[in-house]
């Protein structure tokens, strides 16, 4: 009851003309950057929190959250019109998308990808809403011990998930660990790996790392390839059909809940929950057949798995300051920057908060759905903008970005020095996502690892005999052994055997 | 968007692997060597240098496993050269480096005002982006639409939302 009460001062308050306004412009600008493909959710977030760092928090917040979204679900178009996914979280709905659009149904791909997305949305925030503070009660009793299964459970999981070579995902994480080490350390204020170099005693700054992994490593990978014009498909309507969604509604459910699962999982990001989405509908279907070839229910459940999974990242974000994915781990930065502390003791301490976000997705789900069904060809000319003109833009807006937070030069030359090494290691296929991750949970880490042990005086037994460290130890070196082709043959065997299939 | 000729062969995860067993090697002599504080009473257990020093350790087993991974494949005879970019590409990258380092660390923070520091990137950058396809008319374009851009971040950035520029 008390919730609903916070949920309705929530509401109540971004109820009028400015919350509307930013709500409409943050969507908006979320969905043009979606349209662009090489433009991700992260690189959105990033630059709009040094836009907005002088802005009252809940504003700035509110923004973040709309552009989020509407990033998410911009990709779509691309995804449906030039078999371009916006943002990776789109890849998934390129497959039956296209297929649409090149039959003639561009427009009833849009009203079906505006559905998903609004419904895998909303029922993410439902979760958003019941989930938080249940997570939250029960991490007030995790300590150090449970935090670093965690952090470490995050990027492993994160590199294992988020490239083609686990080993190369868990390098990144792992150097995303240590960089995140350089600097002053958290418990004792001791210089580590500066070489003396003052500017480095502030550590490397989240903003612009994440600016130079998701922006200039992008912006030189799409200035790599050669420059073609995108030819854009027809429209037909895209009004969505009530019919499809009457038909699909197992699928919405079922993509919603995956969206929502995946997101939560530290470190897995909105393209895993689309994919696994797709692939339960096609398993599920009576029509097989169609996935790929222009299935609704294919980009149903694609678009709703990876916008549920938007408000299942911030659910771990809010509740144990572990983001669920690289957007989210930048939301949660801007968080930190806005004065709002993330972790255990936000429904403590600033229970309002959680029901804030609750009402800003909420608004921003409503933003989508807005543009979604009313600006559908204004939105399209963005997508004809040549990139030889975007890209320099954008990296004009980096260099802004990188500098705004601390007004440092030093961090553009940081943004700079992550933006070129990320791309020679995405060339080598090196993944940034477990990078990112390793970046913002090295901190909770390091300190976890040597509080614990500090508390056990060395002794590494609490690590793996306290409940939820035995839960959480089992399933990281469960995930890791997973990788053994030897033991994986012997699990799938004896699942095999068990349950009669592999 | 790798291009084929650029996916890494077994040859560039030899060397990727021996840089990473480089870099974990340092990490791990460069903790170990890490004050410990011992005269401030402070306990092994927290130590500065103790998780970078373990993560040394397992970057620099991650490097081996990769580098013994690609042992096998990375000396057969039809494999392919480590490069990580073609001719064509190579180009492309590295003039777009050399603008973008340029404007980020030789332009912006030496004084210059940072619109007319965009002004000229913008101009240089979509000039040699555009140039091919558009030939002179790109020199045009990139000269409307350089300043035009670079005045819109500024007005942006410092006037509506108060953020300081570079």
């Amino acid at each position: 009851m008390e919730g609903l009460v916070l949920l309705g001062k929530s509401f109540a308050s971004f109820l009028s003309f400015w919350p509307i306004v930013y709500t409409l412009g943050a969507t908006l600008v979320g969905i043009l950057v979606g349209c662009m493909p090489g433009l991700s959710a992260t690189l959105c977030i990033a630059l709009l929190t040094t836009l907005t760092v002088k802005m009252a928090p809940g504003d700035a917040i509110l923004i973040l959250i709309c552009a989020y979204v509407g990033t998410i679900y911009g990709g779509s178009r691309t995804a449906i019109l030039l078999n371009i996914p916006g943002t990776a979280a789109n890849a998934a709905a390129c497959l039956d998308g296209y297929a649409l659009a090149k039959k003639g149904q561009a427009g009833r791909a849009m009203g079906i990808a505006t559905t998903g997305s609004v419904l895998g949305s909303l029922f993410g925030v439902v979760c958003l809403a019941l989930l938080t503070p249940t997570l939250g009660e029960m991490a007030l009793k995790f300590g150090a011990f449970e935090f670093f299964w965690l952090a470490l459970f995050g990027v492993l999981m994160s590199g294992a998930i988020a490239g083609s070579d686990p080993l190369k995902g868990w390098l990144m994480g792992f150097l995303g660990l240590f960089v995140t080490l350089i600097g002053q350390d958290g418990i004792h204020a001791h210089d580590r790996f500066t070489f003396g170099w003052t500017e480095l005693s502030g550590g490397v700054t989240l903003i612009p790392a994440l600016v130079g992994a998701f922006g200039f490593c992008e912006i030189l990978t799409v200035l790599s390839e050669p420059m073609s014009k995108p030819i854009v498909n027809s429209v037909d309507s895209v009004l969505p059909r009530v019919a499809d969604v009457i038909k699909y509604w197992r699928t919405i459910l079922r993509s919603g809940v995956i969206g929502v699962y995946i997101g939560i999982l530290p470190g897995v990001g909105e393209d895993m929950a689309a994919w696994s989405s797709y692939a339960a509908a096609r398993r599920a279907s009576k029509e097989k057949d169609e996935f790929g070839q222009g299935s609704i229910e294919g980009l149903m459940a694609a678009e709703t798995g990876d916008n549920a999974s938007i408000p299942g990242g911030i659910i771990p974000a809010l509740a144990l300051a572990i983001p669920g994915s690289a957007p989210s781990a930048v939301l949660m930065a801007a968080m930190i920057i806005h004065g709002v502390q993330p972790g255990p003791m936000l429904m403590v301490n600033q229970p309002q908060f959680v029901y804030d976000v609750v009402a800003m997705t909420t608004l921003a789900t409503l933003g989508m759905l807005f543009f979604g069904l009313f600006m559908v060809r204004p939105l399209l000319k963005i997508i004809q903008i040549p990139r030889s003109i975007i890209m320099p833009v954008i990296f004009v807006m980096c260099v802004v970005g990188s500098f705004a937070i601390a007004s440092r030069v030093f961090d553009i030359w940081l943004m700079v020095a992550i933006g070129v090494g990320g791309f020679l290691l995405r060339r080598q296929n090196y993944p940034i996502a477990p990078f990112v991750l390793g970046l913002v949970l090295g901190d909770i880490l390091d300190k976890s690892l040597r509080r614990g042990l500090q508390i056990s005086n060395g002794d590494l037994t609490p690590f793996f005999t306290r409940p939820m460290c035995a839960l959480l130890a089992a399933v990281t070196i469960f995930t890791l052994l997973m990788y053994v082709p030897a033991f994986n043959r012997v699990v799938r065997g004896a699942w095999a055997r068990i349950w009669g299939f592999a | 968007m790798i291009e084929e000729e650029a996916r890494p062969s077994a040859r560039a995860d030899l060397y990727g692997g021996a840089f990473w067993i480089a870099l974990g090697a340092i990490i791990t002599i460069a903790s170990w060597r890490m004050d410990r504080l011992e005269r401030l009473g402070v306990s092994f257990f927290t130590a500065p240098g103790l998780l970078p020093g373990i993560l040394g350790v397992i970057i620099l087993l991650c490097g081996l496993m990769l580098t013994l991974r690609a042992w096998p494949e990375a000396f057969n005879s039809n494999q392919r050269p480590a490069l990580l970019f073609n001719r064509d590409t190579m180009h492309r990258v590295g003039v777009t480096l050399l603008l973008c380092l340029g404007f980020a660390i030789g332009l912006v923070g030496h004084g210059m005002p940072f619109w007319l520091a965009a002004t000229l990137y913008l101009f240089a950058q979509i000039t040699v982006l555009e140039y091919p396809e558009r030939g002179r008319k790109a020199l045009v374009r990139a000269a409307v639409i350089a300043p035009l851009a670079a005045g819109a971040i500024a007005f942006v950035f410092q006037t509506l939302f108060l953020v300081r520029l570079p």
